[in-house]
């Protein structure tokens, strides 16, 4: 035995302080704890929810205060799914900070779902929102469970006394973007990455295809499915594969701004690719790239269902009937490449060049005019047009049957069971 | 210059071996306070919420108890491979095939009464992990193909599996065709007292004792112990390969199946939306469960209960504290690698001269 062999030894202790100081610096520096209100908030890439929390407790206390719990299937630093609700429970919190105190716990796998939910019940947590689909079963167990406690669940179906559901669904976006890249592809193929089989997803590739459709008839979309919410190798795989076949403009459901990076990588290299951004502001990732976007605000919805919590409207009674299916009417959700930016600037002098004619009135007007006179009839609180409508022509479905006859519209629950690709999409459904 | 030299233990008495787990584990949780207290938290709450909650508060119990039984059981079926000196990591997947064989008994024969369908669908998971054992089984006795990269492709292959029934042919019509199958039957539905599961405590110790027997007290686990330490000796002495590697693969399918049989009757009662959503990844955290056992059956109970504590003890610190996923990954990481890195000490004696 030498002394060579301190070398293990030696080595261990050295790794473990190492691992343990770097850790501790890191994980201290990266995130701060939610429960501090004084701490800043730096995130540059929430620019129009950042306000500098400053507030010290107010002298004149309030009667009551509310303690609201978030529980993310993913990271917050996902750049997608839960990084949209985190940056909305920031914004209430700020909003409503004379009265709610808010925490979160995140990337929460779905079976310990109910698990989670019961401490946090045990911390004095009064109303708790659940914002995957997989937390549907577990949430409603702790909602039988515990008749006290205010339950929201974001995308699913199942409501109770004290449970109710919201959705801010894109699919009125997923549309306009199909209008503008209906109108730039030269190939007259446009890509689509998406997430899982399942209506949601399907519902946005048919509102693309719709909007494709309607200023390029003859331009098809393809899809690619990647079958993971969240897999950056997956999706520029795919986004790769779709530009192989020639496929000149890209739409995406998946949680990062992969998709636009590569659609940037290919303008720039003189082949131009352009994308649409999804869920979060993607512009600066893609500032050659990416045309326009589909933005969520969720905190449209947590703030009207939080006031009415607050004031009583809401009670662990009334809930059984509560469904939230918020669209662009009612600001839930917003067109962009960023906020504040509906459309990426650089395209549009190329859009107001392109003229189509407008379909309902047979007016001749350039591509921007339609997406923006579409825009506004879809805010319009009792809005003016919907994709899922047909208007002289039916809706058909990839094998030729009528999904929508004219004159008719898609029902709620018609686009919550939508299984089957309008005509102009090449790809299937997997499996089912 | 003090001299330090290292002798190789050839045997460690009982008594060394757990003071140094105990130590080694104590290092392990005072070097993640360290780590905590940099991060800014006290630590009396970390200490609390971590090791005192999980096992005295009831609600916490029912937790640390209901990660324990699939762990547990999964862990002894793992350990009975290792000691052969197989190195499967295909746990995950046999759980997975044991929650599909259920489903596919209960929802084939939904009309069966208590105890008959429980009994069923026990024995449906047995069958499914078995037969998902058996691949890598035969690959591995008849043809010598090696165990570590069969058993994780498969597990990927289950998931696959799930993905496909749920998504396609088992989707239920009520889920708005979202990617679930229907609830089992209230028949199939193993009932819990207070929110434990009895019945699956008492199937893990059982069949801790049954194992130790088999091991320690059998020809047929003096086969497997006799493979384990030198496979061409053994081979001489006469014992089969073939049947050492089947053997304890049917026995390692057949504990994780039940597991994956009981994650679905007493807690998940029903396959998706993701596949992983009944095994919840235990078929590979039994695997660290089974190699700080250090193999030895009994000890299958403290390792399991260890590593249920530290599932229970990251969401404290998530939900309860308000910490990110980060703290609890590095939870588990120090902790975890401490109690790996201090075998060291079981293997050499480090004797320090002052010179």
């Amino acid at each position: 035995m030498s002394a060579r062999n301190q070398t293990p030894l030696i080595a261990v202790l050295v790794v473990l302080i190492i691992v343990a100081g770097v850790g501790g610096y890191l994980a201290g520096s990266s995130a701060a704890p939610t429960k501090t209100v004084t701490t800043t908030v730096t995130q540059s890439a929430t620019v129009t929810m950042t306000k500098t929390v400053t507030t010290t407790v107010t002298v004149t206390p309030q009667p009551k205060k509310l303690k609201a719990a978030w529980v993310y299937v993913g990271p917050i630093g996902d750049y997608g799914w839960s990084h949209a609700h985190d940056v909305a429970r920031r914004y209430v919190e700020q909003l409503f900070r004379d009265w709610l105190v808010t925490g979160y716990v995140e990337s929460v796998e779905e079976p310990k779902v109910y698990d989670v939910i019961k401490k946090l019940i045990d911390e004095g947590y009064e109303v708790i929102f659940t914002t995957s689909f997989g937390f549907m079963d577990g949430t409603l167990k702790a909602a039988k469970e515990y008749p006290n406690v205010i339950f929201f669940h974001c995308s699913g179906y199942k409501r109770w006394d004290n449970m109710g559901t919201y959705f801010a669904d894109l699919y009125q976006l997923y549309y306009l973007n199909g209008l503008m890249a209906g109108a730039l592809t030269k190939s007259g193929k446009v890509g689509y990455v998406a997430a899982h089989p399942i209506p949601e997803v399907i519902r946005h590739i048919n509102a693309f295809a719709l909007g494709v459709k309607e200023v390029n008839p003859s331009a098809k979309v393809y899809v690619v499915w990647i079958h993971a919410w969240y897999d950056p190798p997956k999706a520029r795989a795919a986004a790769e594969s779709l530009i192989a076949q020639g496929v000149d403009v890209l739409a995406f459901t998946e949680d990062s701004p992969t998709v636009v990076e590569v659609a940037q990588e290919y303008t720039s290299r003189g082949k131009p690719v352009y994308a649409f951004a999804h869920y979060s502001p993607m512009l600066k990732y893609g500032p050659d790239a990416v045309v326009s976007g589909q933005l969520v605000r969720w905190e449209a919805i947590y703030a009207d269902i939080l006031a009415k919590i607050y004031s009583g409207a809401y009670n662990t009674t009334n809930l059984r009937n509560v469904d939230y299916w918020w669209l662009l009417s009612e600001g839930a959700v917003d067109l962009g490449a960023d906020f504040g930016v509906p459309i990426n600037p650089k395209f549009i002098p190329v859009l107001k060049n392109i003229t189509v004619t407008e379909r309902i009135t047979g007016e001749k007007m350039s591509v921007y005019d339609v997406v923006m006179l579409r825009l506004n009839q879809m805010k319009d609180p009792r809005p003016a047009f919907d994709p899922f409508c047909a208007v002289s022509e039916p809706i058909l479905t990839q094998d030729g049957k009528v999904l929508v006859r004219p004159g008719q519209c898609l029902t709620h629950d018609d686009l919550w069971n939508m299984m089957v690709f309008v005509d102009n999409v090449v790809g299937s459904i997997p499996a089912g | 210059m003090p001299e330090v030299r290292l002798l190789r233990r050839y045997e460690v008495s009982n008594k060394l071996r757990i003071a140094t787990y105990i130590v080694s584990f104590i290092l392990g949780v005072i070097l993640f306070i360290l780590v905590e207290i940099a991060y800014g938290a006290d630590f009396n709450d970390i200490l609390f919420k971590l090791f005192i909650k999980p096992i005295t508060s009831y609600e916490d119990l029912k937790v640390t108890l209901r990660y324990f039984i699939p762990v547990g059981i999964t862990s002894l079926g793992l350990l009975i491979t290792y000691r052969a000196g197989i190195y499967s990591i295909g746990a995950e997947g046999q759980l997975v095939l044991g929650s599909i064989f259920v489903a596919w008994v209960a929802y084939s024969f939904a009309s069966l009464e208590k105890p008959i369908s429980i009994v069923m669908a026990l024995l449906a998971g047995v069958l499914g992990g078995v037969m998902w054992a058996l691949i890598p089984g035969v690959l591995k006795g008849f043809l010598n193909v090696n165990e570590v990269l069969t058993t994780l492709m498969l597990n990927f292959v289950a998931y696959s599996l799930t993905d496909y029934l749920i998504y396609g042919p088992w989707r239920s019509p009520k889920s708005f065709n979202f990617p679930l199958t229907e609830p089992l039957n209230e028949s199939y539905i193993i009932p819990t007292y207070m929110g434990v599961s009895i019945i699956g405590i008492a199937i893990m110790i059982s069949l801790i004792v049954i194992i130790n027997v088999i091991i320690k007290y059998t020809s047929i686990g003096y086969e497997i112990r006799a493979y384990g330490y030198n496979p061409a000796a053994a081979y001489a002495a006469g014992i089969s390969p073939r049947k050492v590697a089947l053997l304890t693969f049917i026995l390692s399918g057949a504990l994780a199946g039940l597991a994956g049989a009981l994650q679905l009757t007493t807690v998940h009662y029903r396959l998706g939306p993701k596949p992983w959503s009944v095994s919840e990844s235990l078929g590979y955290t039994s695997i660290i469960a089974a190699w700080l056992s250090r193999l030895e059956p009994l000890a299958i109970l403290p390792a399991s209960m260890l590593l249920a504590m530290l599932i229970n003890g990251g969401l404290n610190i998530k939900a309860s504290l308000g910490q990110p996923e980060g703290i609890v990954n590095l939870m588990n990481g120090i902790i975890l690698i401490t109690l790996v890195a201090t075998e060291f000490v079981l293997n050499y004696r480090v004797v320090i001269k002052l010179r």
